[in-house]
């Protein structure tokens, strides 16, 4: 079936609940508001339980729970991440030092690994990328000019608002022309790839919910 | 300014913004009745993108053990789903097992029906493992790094997995189905520095492309999918695989859709956008000021 | 300069984490690795606390005379229908309701949403002309062009149109997509360094 992903043994009443669901979300391109927003809220009501359900189900007792059961002595970390949650779950009714606690271990993790691979996994191998090889000849030579030249025009238009020369300022000026551009190449292949999802919904009510050209 | 243009035609303009939603659903709808025509197809010819990966999936790490880091959104998930069942089924005639973890919520929703789907399929349950969800986005994928076995995993793949180390380095291969909140370039930022022998490939949706082609082109990732066009290249190339050179023949369930809707929609859309630039060096009707 | 306990946990927990990255050492790993553990449960915490905030504000929702009723109701239907099976189903996220719930309601709802774009791209284009004329005029129009690249035909008009759509996206959108990602990668890497390094105000 086109549809998105099996539904099983409970297929037919399944097809009519997904094509239902889709015909009310599409609602909108009729005038009709409400639906539309109602499909909205559930749509968020779904992802936040299943969020919450893989929180549970998968990261917190097999994670935390069970292991601090089984043997509490050797997860010294997990009492750590116990009390922090409780913290962090408790943190409006706490004072703001030991509420930020959480929040502190949170940042500090996403900023170094952030920062990190930025630099090691990106940067680094990127510039190495745009860079030419000296080895390369006719066709993939020009290729490589062009490529580096766009992207050193683009780099610079993407630090603005620096004070710098008037000749780089023009370049960075070429460089948001070429960045526009850029990016509007890729709108036109987003374009065409948003048609395929259409098409494939479409394809979804016509061929599999209502049976024409099965 | 009194506008001269006809009365039909004012009234055109006035609705059309209004009716072009409406009529591109139609014109989809009418291609998708329709169906396959000839002369049209999805799949970019010669598609380089499309034979490396096929290329990649054909070399000896793709029959070992296979890392499915299935994290792709819900939303786009539908425009690489044949290609991503395409790999899937390429790796499971080459007999590769598929063990599939996932670090966002929409991508580990998406992983159990495909795991449903694949333990309903023609795979073996001996080469397939589930394992699971890890929280914490680029802190999971680290974790992972250390240990991606769940205590609960049992079997074969599993005990041979610990045995390796038990974290991502004990896998041939990474197949990395990406979304929005994790994707190549998180794998290529966190993982790639960790365990640098690791081979790995992506499937993206078009959104992603700037995000991860540069990463193929640096050779970052052996392969990559990221075009509907490219994806739909690399359908067709494994649909219209011979049983040759070793390879073996690929079942493929799940197709791209046809060209004819695709190509409706892009020439009203061409036509649209045109309107819409002329608008710009045209002076509105109040009508069509109302419309906006 | 002034620093607080938390400030200062920040700092420790990331130069942990960078040194990691850069020295092979059995210690640190553990302790980097102790670290992780804390945070991956920290994150799942996090997504409980939303999860529980947005019950607890729809909860609300529902008794609000002037407020959208039905919409709140609709939330906490939908967080039931899969929170109350999965809780209670050994297999939880894998249980058979949970996955139709998923196929049946989730999946195509999203799906549905976004393939909303391709239609609305048209309105998206008129109101982004009139807005910012120059810019969004170079984007469609580079839009345009590429369309008319990808156009899905066969025989050698097709395989011409898409070696050059091929090439377009290869060399020089390549260039400009290499030069976006190396800008994002240093302004990341700048705003993390502040953060971690209390830079800029972000101290306390």
């Amino acid at each position: 079936m086109t549809g998105l992903v099996d539904l099983g043994d409970g297929g037919a009443v399944a097809l009519w609940v997904a094509a239902l669901a889709t015909l009310v979300t599409w609602s909108i391109l009729f005038g009709v508001n409400r639906p539309f927003r109602w499909s909205q809220r559930l749509l968020a009501g779904l992802a936040t339980g299943y969020l919450a359900l893989i929180a549970i189900r998968e990261v917190i007792v097999p994670g935390l729970v069970e292991p601090l059961l089984a043997a509490p002595a050797e997860h010294p970390a997990l009492w750590i991440a116990l009390g922090l949650g409780i913290v962090l779950l408790g943190a409006r009714w706490l004072p703001p030092a030991i509420g930020a606690l959480p929040i502190a271990v949170l940042l500090g993790a996403t900023a170094a690994f952030a920062l990190g691979g930025a630099i090691v996994g990106t940067v680094i191998p990127q510039l190495a990328g745009v860079a030419l090889y000296p080895s390369a000849t006719g066709g993939a030579l020009s290729s490589g000019i062009v490529a580096a030249i766009t992207a050193v025009l683009v780099l610079l238009a993407f630090v603005h608002g620096q004070p710098r020369s008037r000749a780089v300022a023009g370049l960075a000026g070429a460089g948001r022309w070429i960045m526009l551009g850029g990016l509007g190449v890729w709108l036109g292949y987003l374009i065409v790839a948003r048609l395929a999802l259409l098409a494939d919904r479409v394809g979804f009510l016509v061929v599999d919910w209502l049976g024409i050209g099965r | 300014m009194t506008d001269r243009r006809s009365p039909a035609i004012r009234a055109l303009r006035r609705i059309g913004p209004r009716l072009a939603p409406l009529t591109l659903i139609a014109v989809i709808v009418i291609g998708v009745v329709v169906g396959s025509v000839g002369g049209l197809r999805l799949g970019a010819p010669r598609s380089a993108a499309a034979w490396a990966f096929q290329a990649a999936l054909d070399g000896a790490v793709a029959r070992g053990r296979v890392l499915v880091a299935f994290d792709p959104d819900i939303g786009t998930y539908a425009e690489i789903r044949p290609a991503v069942r395409a790999a899937l089924a390429q790796l499971a005639a080459h007999g590769a097992s598929l063990s599939f973890i996932s670090f966002s919520p929409e991508g580990r929703a998406l992983a159990v029906a495909e795991l449903d789907r694949l333990g309903r399929g023609s795979v073996q349950a001996s080469h397939l493992l589930d394992l699971g969800f890890r929280a914490g986005a680029e802190a999971g994928l680290i974790g992972a790094v250390r240990s991606a076995i769940p205590d609960a995993a049992s079997g074969a793949l599993a005990d041979g997995l610990r045995a390796d180390g038990g974290g991502v380095a004990a896998f041939d291969m990474t197949l990395v189905v990406g979304g929005t909140e994790i994707g190549p370039r998180s794998w290529v930022e966190q993982v790639a520095p960790r365990v640098p022998q690791l081979r790995a490939l992506a499937i993206v949706p078009t959104v992603l492309e700037p995000l991860a082609a540069p990463y193929a082109r640096s050779g970052q990732l052996a392969a990559l999918l990221a075009t509907t066009r490219d994806a739909a290249a690399y359908v067709d190339l494994v649909r219209g695989d011979p049983t040759v050179a070793g390879r073996p023949a690929t079942t493929i369930s799940d197709l791209p859709p046809a060209a004819l809707p695709i190509l409706l929609g892009m020439l009203l859309t061409l036509g649209a956008l045109a309107d819409a630039i002329a608008a710009r060096f045209r002076r509105p009707t109040d009508g069509e000021e109302i419309a906006a | 300069m002034r620093r607080s306990f938390p400030a200062a946990l920040l700092l420790i927990v990331g130069l942990l984490l960078l040194l990691d990255l850069l020295v092979a050492n059995p210690s640190l790993d553990a302790l980097t690795g102790g670290i992780g553990q804390v945070v991956v449960v920290l994150f799942a915490a996090a997504a409980l606390l939303g999860a529980g905030a947005l019950a607890a504000r729809h909860a609300r929702g529902t008794l609000d005379p002037d407020g959208d009723r039905v919409g709140s109701t609709l939330v906490l239907v939908g967080m039931a229908v899969v929170l109350i099976p999965g809780l209670l189903a050994p297999e939880g996220a894998s249980s058979a309701p949970v996955r139709w719930v998923v196929g049946a309601l989730l999946v195509p709802i999203g799906a549905s949403l976004l393939a909303l774009t391709a239609v609305f791209v048209i309105p998206a284009a008129r109101r982004g002309i009139r807005l910012r004329g120059h810019d969004n005029g170079v984007l469609l129009l580079a839009a345009m062009v590429t369309i008319v690249l990808l156009l899905p035909l066969g025989g050698a008009i097709g395989e011409a149109l898409a070696s050059a759509a091929g090439w377009l996206l290869q060399v020089p959108v390549g260039g400009v997509f290499a030069g976006l990602l190396l800008g994002l990668a240093l302004a990341t890497a700048v705003a993390a360094a502040r953060v971690l390094f209390g830079l800029g105000g972000a101290d306390d």
